[in-house]
């Protein structure tokens, strides 16, 4: 009988353990799928190759596990759109100074040129969670950031 | 008394002999001239025609379409390769479009091809007029009146581009809006963009609105040397313009020169002209009339400054002298259209100079 109890509570500590092993790793977040349910918020977008998201963006696609990088491609609308997962700790640090860096150039394009656009950047939201970082620029950047949030959670 | 007649005989034929053989074997100066321009005659035409084929080069024609306003008025539509007086000109009615030494004139209103013709290459274009007077140009329905007045020659642009991977194409929002377009259907290959909108002459040369970089601001000359290209397209000036005296655009021309080429002294610059503006304003035709003068004082600026010219202006204009209604966007600014008419420019002109074609 004792025999049987301490095997039983063996094999329920074992099966806790691997419960707390499965807990521990959270599902990947598909970002092109989140980019996608932004579809309706968002105008005609364009995204950039490597080349021309180093060159214009600073963004280093070895910096990323994944990304949707998404500009505005119909004037000089501001909407533009980064999801990415950043490979480690460094590389987020890097990928939000470029972000950082970007609201300014835009702030700064739009003030005098586009001043509605201005607005619209002054409302811009740089999240990041874990390893994943989000830049939003939108009219409707409140419902943007509640879907990356949501996701993220 | 034998001898000597006999001696004198001897001296009265021998010239006659001599005469006889001199006839056969060596002709007088008339025949020999004669002769010789019967054996030269066809050598001369074998070898015009030989140094007409041996020509190398290429036929080019600015445009695949021209409507010419008004009568009288002259387009000259030829490029190059080759020297003007080796290429057949023709048209296919003359009584609208006469078409010689690669000018156009406008004779009467109607339509009808013209082509360039040297040996096996043929190169046609079609052209019109619209009106026999101004006035009765200014008849004609907005859409005629607002559409451009040249078309670019055909490119296949959906063939893979190479020819500006190492090129920079530099600007202000004008530029920007070219870059939404081409990132969007990579029409110019693996080009660099250096825009931005709201830069001028005056701001880079004052530094205090530049460039952005691989995510920092730089000066433009560092920007330029950063990306290590070997060639930039440069369009700028439309903000300066209307604010500044042309001296001024002009000397700040020249302290950005020597900036980017202290920095990238191999670098080939390339001037574009800039676009007219689309505007219900009547003030509109006096800005562009602002910029058409800029733009030429920027071409001789160009040639003395060995920088490269590609005029833009020539393909962005209506019958008004403002930005074709289907190009514009805005009243500054070009749509995909207008952009798409700009690539299709770059890769033809790209074309024309591996031709051994000069941009100027």
């Amino acid at each position: 009988m004792k025999k049987l109890f301490v095997l039983i509570l063996s094999a329920a500590l074992l099966l806790s353990f691997a419960a707390c092993g499965a807990k521990e790793e959270a599902a990947p977040v598909d970002l092109n799928a989140l980019y996608e349910s932004y579809a309706p918020n968002l105008p005609d977008m364009f995204q950039p190759d490597a080349d021309t998201m180093m060159n214009f963006l600073g963004i280093d696609t070895a910096d990323c596990a994944q990304h949707v990088v998404a500009i505005c491609g119909d004037g000089m609308r501001a909407d533009e759109v980064w999801l990415i997962e950043a490979k480690d700790e460094a590389a987020l640090e890097r990928l939000k100074e470029l972000a950082q860096t970007r609201i300014v150039a835009k702030e700064d394009e739009t003030i005098s040129y586009a001043p509605d656009q201005y607005a619209i950047v002054q409302k811009a939201e740089l999240i990041t969670s874990g390893k994943y970082l989000a830049l939003l620029i939108s009219p409707d950047v409140d419902a943007l950031k509640a879907g990356f949030e949501e996701v993220i959670q | 008394m034998k001898k000597i007649l006999s001696c004198f005989m001897v001296l009265l034929v021998l010239p006659g002999l001599w005469g006889c053989a001199s006839q056969s074997t060596e002709p007088t100066v008339h025949e020999e001239t004669k002769a010789s321009e019967v054996q030269t005659e066809p050598m001369i035409e074998e070898t015009e025609a030989a140094a007409k084929i041996a020509l190398e080069g290429k036929l080019f024609l600015k445009a695949s379409s021209v409507a010419l306003s008004i009568v009288g008025e002259t387009d000259d539509i030829y490029l190059g390769t080759l020297p003007r007086e080796a290429v057949t000109w023709e048209s296919d009615d003359e009584t609208v479009v006469t078409f010689d030494n690669g000018v156009l004139q406008a004779v009467g209103v109607g339509n009808t091809t013209v082509r360039a013709i040297y040996g096996d290459q043929t190169v046609e274009c079609a052209a019109s007029c619209l009106a026999r007077t101004e006035e009765e140009l200014l008849t004609l329905d907005k859409e005629i009146l607002q559409s451009p007045k040249r078309l670019p020659p055909e490119v296949d642009m959906d063939a893979p581009c190479e020819d500006f991977t190492e090129s920079a194409i530099i600007g202000d929002s004008i530029t920007y809006f070219l870059f939404q377009w081409e990132s969007k259907y990579d029409y110019l290959g693996e080009v660099t963009f250096l825009c931005r909108g709201g830069v001028s002459l005056n701001g880079f040369v004052l530094r205090s609105k530049n460039i952005y970089y691989r995510g920092k601001e730089v000066n433009l000359e560092d920007g330029i040397a950063q990306s290590g290209v070997k060639r930039i397209y440069v369009m700028l000036g439309q903000n300066d313009i209307s604010s500044k005296a042309r001296v001024k655009v002009m000397d700040n021309w020249v302290i950005l020169l020597e900036r980017i080429r202290e920095k990238s002294p191999d670098v080939e610059i390339c001037i574009q002209s800039c676009i007219p503006q689309l505007s219900e304003e009547t003030r509109t035709n006096e800005k562009n009339e602002t910029i058409f003068a800029y733009n030429e004082t920027l071409r001789q600026f160009a040639k003395e400054n060995n920088c490269k010219f590609l005029d833009l202006e020539y393909y962005i204009r209506d019958h008004q002298g403002k930005m074709p209604y289907i190009y514009s966007q805005g009243d500054y600014h070009m749509n995909e259209a207008g952009c798409y008419a700009w690539m299709k420019i770059l890769r033809y002109y790209a074309q024309y100079e591996k031709q051994g074609g000069i941009l100027s």
